[in-house]
């Protein structure tokens, strides 16, 4: 009894094998199908790459907007420069090592001084003391401009040091100084006072510091210029990476920058500041300089400076897994009821047949958008366990048309004489319906499985576009965040096109492969 | 009359089937509605903020009231609060005579954005607003499903009869096409390039409601407004459906076309004008026709993700706004008319079937 089931079952598991192998070959002899079946593979492949690569913490992050303040906003994709369109490139400067001096005389003569007093900015401070100095270079080989340029600080936690038996706060002044390529010098920022070294963070090129002194600057070489502060702030960075050409017009400058950091300690002697940075006591932990691009990596950015291809490509296993999820659990239930219900008949058959068309009454977009909204503020559910809540109803609300046909095909199967001929001889229940039903089924099955793969996808899309979150990144959620930034997202269409190209083609690719299987199993279809 | 018995037994046998089905899910909208409790949760914050203001009225008076006074005051009125909204009792308590309500579509008044969207002054009793945003979706969803329909039904059995060609191919990927983009981001795309970069149309189209009052004072100026509005909507809409019905009508049409009272009558030398019309459009009407009735049963429902990307101030984007502010009057009268016109649809179809084809059995 014990092998006779066994091999039932091995013969029910190769002829299933055979019956794939044989559908995969017929599948690739149609064209729509070979298509199909190619993104397919390509969309597992970079679904898979994306998990191996992608930070973990990427859900976390993505929400958190200090997580993106190294990325410059609302950027295109860098590749348009091959479409002819200039790009400043983006730049982040890390672990830089600074060089330090000891000023003892203002009027010294060193290197950085010289930048310093020659510099066009309003020289509020007078250098003296401990200086270090941070130094890169950047070059904007393209006529583009920068969209900004910022120094992210890090210090470390003590900001004192104990000198003569005394706790002496020590305080930081950071300056930044850029030397263009035409020569010109210009102070970017300097802070208006010392921070206490503990406090600095990140500072930001500010239009006013260097504006007034280059419009004064073109001015002497007599450009008319009478731009407001409101103007220079609607400029901005750009008058640092342009020459002015008068009126609101300014062009960007190719060539080298040189970018200048220091940072002026003062509170103590010198030596003494000296010594605590050299021991490690006090002084920056990290610290890099960014030259905000004008375009950012293969999707830009968004309204927040989020890496939009960091989101689309998190996209695709989530789209993945709600796809084949969705379309597996419910054509399995489909499979499995319809089976029983044309099978078995009767009172099953008449309850089965009742509760489908119910089902297939309700409502399916409003009761998913009921539940998303009713779990989403629900601390208990991590994303993942609300987006698979959300996709479990949509498989219990979503099985009853297939099982209406695998029921009708049921019925005829089960009308034919060899079931007959097979019940005669002694077969059991169990082995017509896996033997001689099923495996007529499976086709169908497979079909209307590829089927629903692209439904379940755009429905879980369309409500993150409502704004039911699961808190994931998906191509639905990047398209929900452009809906509500609708003025400034309807500007960008590397933030509105890209998500719903990747919907689209994957819905395709889904929609192609199962046309093609239609054709294969009714061949009616075809010509 | 053995035919008219059947047809009786069948209609009653419906009947009771889609009134139970319609019963069930305005039963399981309220049951999700209380089980979860984001109603309770969203009417409490809402009944906590008018306390807060009566709290401060109490205390900016000329001669304000004790403390202990006012606790009394407040304590009383949140009682009188949430007796008004049912919270003093649990939601199993409340789901019958909700459901009872619901059905008589005796409801309370909307929240005040839901009445918003219905573009009146609160309060809105849910039937008005209902009734306010049901001609809105029909001018946008059910136009373009008319639109779709007027195309497909004549072009749709001419591809099938022209089946193999390039026009057929081209309606194919064109069908495929339409299934895998979604209708909303086409929306977006639509209003991204017309809207914002062409700006030939509206970019918000919430504004068309001033329009809709002014039928009776400027007719011309009102449908002039209409247009410039509903235009876009409906183009993009059609585009999507269009698709799909032409993949529908064509797969039904090709069954007949490969008939052979098909191939007598291209071989008797019929013009093709004629076999289309004829012999092969008479008899695709049937399943047809239960795409029609369902289609437009259907596109009552609005297209809540693409109503809401338009800003249209349709059925779809008030079903949405109500779900938003947990508005359950309106969610439930939304639920229940939506069904009872799809189960409506359902069961004349299930009539014209007896009727129209004898071998359908109960």
């Amino acid at each position: 009894m014990a092998t006779s089931r066994a091999r039932v079952k091995e013969s029910f598991m190769s002829r299933l094998f055979s019956s794939i192998r044989a559908g995969f070959k017929e599948v690739w002899s149609n064209n729509m199908g070979k298509i199909g079946l190619s993104i397919i593979v390509v969309i597992i492949g970079i679904s898979i790459y994306a998990v191996a690569t992608l930070p973990p913490d990427l859900p976390d992050r993505w929400n958190y907007q200090f997580a993106w303040s190294e990325y410059p906003k609302r950027v295109p994709p860098e590749w348009i420069k091959y479409f002819g369109v200039p790009i400043a490139k983006h730049e982040v400067y890390e672990d830089i090592k600074p060089k330090s001096y000891i000023i003892k005389n203002p009027q010294q003569s060193e290197v950085m001084l010289k930048y310093y007093y020659e510099s066009i900015g309003k020289k509020s401070q007078i250098l003296y003391g401990y200086i270090q100095e941070y130094k890169v270079e950047y070059k904007l080989e393209q006529e583009a401009f920068p969209t900004g340029l910022q120094v992210f600080i890090t210090p470390k936690n003590q900001s004192y040091i104990t000198y003569r038996g005394q706790n002496i706060t020590i305080q930081a002044i950071p300056i930044i100084l850029i030397e263009r390529p035409d020569g010109l010098i210009i102070e970017a920022y300097e802070a208006p006072t010392g921070f206490k070294l503990n406090e600095l963070s990140a500072i930001t090129a500010d239009p006013l510091t260097f504006g007034r002194e280059l419009m004064n600057y073109y001015r002497e070489k007599g450009i008319e210029s009478n731009l407001t502060d409101i103007d220079l702030k609607s400029l901005g960075i750009k008058l640092a990476f342009g020459e002015y050409l008068g009126g609101k017009h300014v062009k960007p400058l190719t060539g080298t920058y040189t970018i200048y950091l220091l940072i002026m300690y003062t509170g103590a002697p010198p030596n003494v500041i000296e010594n605590a940075i050299r021991s490690g006591e006090l002084g920056i932990e990290k610290l890099s300089i960014v030259v905000m691009g004008s375009a950012y990596g293969l999707f830009g950015t968004d309204v927040m400076g989020r890496d939009l291809a960091l989101g689309i490509f998190y996209g695709f296993p989530v789209a993945v897994v709600i796809g084949l999820f969705a379309a597996v659990s419910s054509v399995l239930i489909g499979l499995v009821i319809g089976v029983i219900s044309g099978y078995y008949g009767g009172l099953i058959d008449e309850i089965i047949q009742r509760i489908i068309d119910i089902l297939a009454n309700i409502p399916l977009l409003p009761i998913l958008i009921l539940v998303g909204v009713a779990i989403q503020e629900n601390p208990n559910y991590g994303p993942w366990s609300k987006l698979f809540i959300i996709i479990g109803f949509l498989v219990i609300l979503g099985w009853g048309g297939l099982a209406i046909i695998v029921r009708s095909m049921t019925l005829s199967i089960k009308a034919e004489p060899y079931i007959e001929a097979a019940r005669a001889i002694g077969a059991s229940n169990r082995r017509i319906i896996f033997r001689h039903i099923i495996p007529q089924i499976i086709p169908y099955a497979m079909a209307s499985l590829v089927f629903s793969v692209p439904g379940a996808i755009i429905i879980e899309a369309g409500l993150s576009v409502l704004g039911i979150e699961h808190g994931l990144p998906t191509w639905g959620k990047i398209l929900a965040d452009a809906q509500a930034n609708r003025g400034v997202a309807y500007t960008m269409w590397w933030w509105i096109l890209p998500p719903g190209l990747m919907l689209a083609i994957t819905s395709l690719a889904f929609v192609l492969l199962g046309l093609a299987i239609e054709t294969i199993v009714e061949p009616r279809l075809r010509r | 009359m053995p035919l008219d018995k059947r047809v009786v037994n069948v209609v009653v046998k419906r009947g009771v089937t889609l009134t139970v089905a319609l019963v069930f899910i305005v039963l399981l909208t309220s049951v999700i509605i209380g089980v979860t409790g984001y109603d309770t949760k969203v009417l409490n914050a809402l009944i906590e903020q008018r306390l807060q203001g009566l709290k401060q009225a109490l205390q900016n008076r000329p001669n304000p009231p004790s403390s202990e006074e006012i606790a009394k005051i407040i304590e009383s009125e949140r009682e009188r609060l949430r007796s008004i909204y049912g919270l003093d009792k649990p939601w199993y308590e409340r789901l019958i005579p909700m459901t009872v309500r619901t059905f008589k579509l005796d409801l309370n008044v909307t929240s005040d954005d839901v009445a918003q969207i219905a573009g009146l002054r609160p309060p809105v009793e849910v039937k008005t607003a209902i009734g306010v945003t049901l001609p809105r979706t029909v001018i946008m969803i059910t136009t373009a499903e008319l639109l779709s329909m007027a195309i497909a039904l004549p072009l749709g059995p001419y591809i099938a009869y022209k089946r193999g060609s390039r026009l057929d191919k081209g309606i194919i990927a064109y069908a495929a096409l339409t299934n895998a983009v979604p209708i909303w981001w086409l929306a977006m795309i639509a209003i991204f390039i017309f809207g914002f970069r062409l700006e030939i149309a509206p970019t918000r189209y919430r504004e068309i409601v001033s329009y809709f009052g002014m039928f009776g004072s400027n007719p011309l100026e009102a449908i002039k407004g209409v247009l410039y509005y509903a235009y876009l909507p409906i183009l993009v809409t059609t585009f999507s459906f269009l698709g799909g019905w032409l993949y529908s009508v064509r797969a039904v049409a090709i069954r007949v076309v490969s008939e052979d009272f098909v191939v007598v009558a291209k071989a008797k030398g019929l013009p093709e004008n004629m076999v289309v019309r004829k012999y092969i459009l008479r008899v695709i009407a049937g399943p047809v026709v239960t795409f029609v009735i369902l289609g437009l049963a259907t596109s009552i429902q609005g297209f809540i993700i693409t109503e809401t990307i338009f800003d249209w101030p349709g059925m779809g984007s008030l079903y949405y706004q109500a779900i938003l502010s947990a508005d359950s009057p309106t969610i439930l009268g939304l639920t229940y008319v939506t069904t009872l016109v799809y189960i409506i649809g359902r069961f004349i179809l299930e009539i014209l079937y007896v009727i129209l084809d004898p071998r359908v059995k109960m």
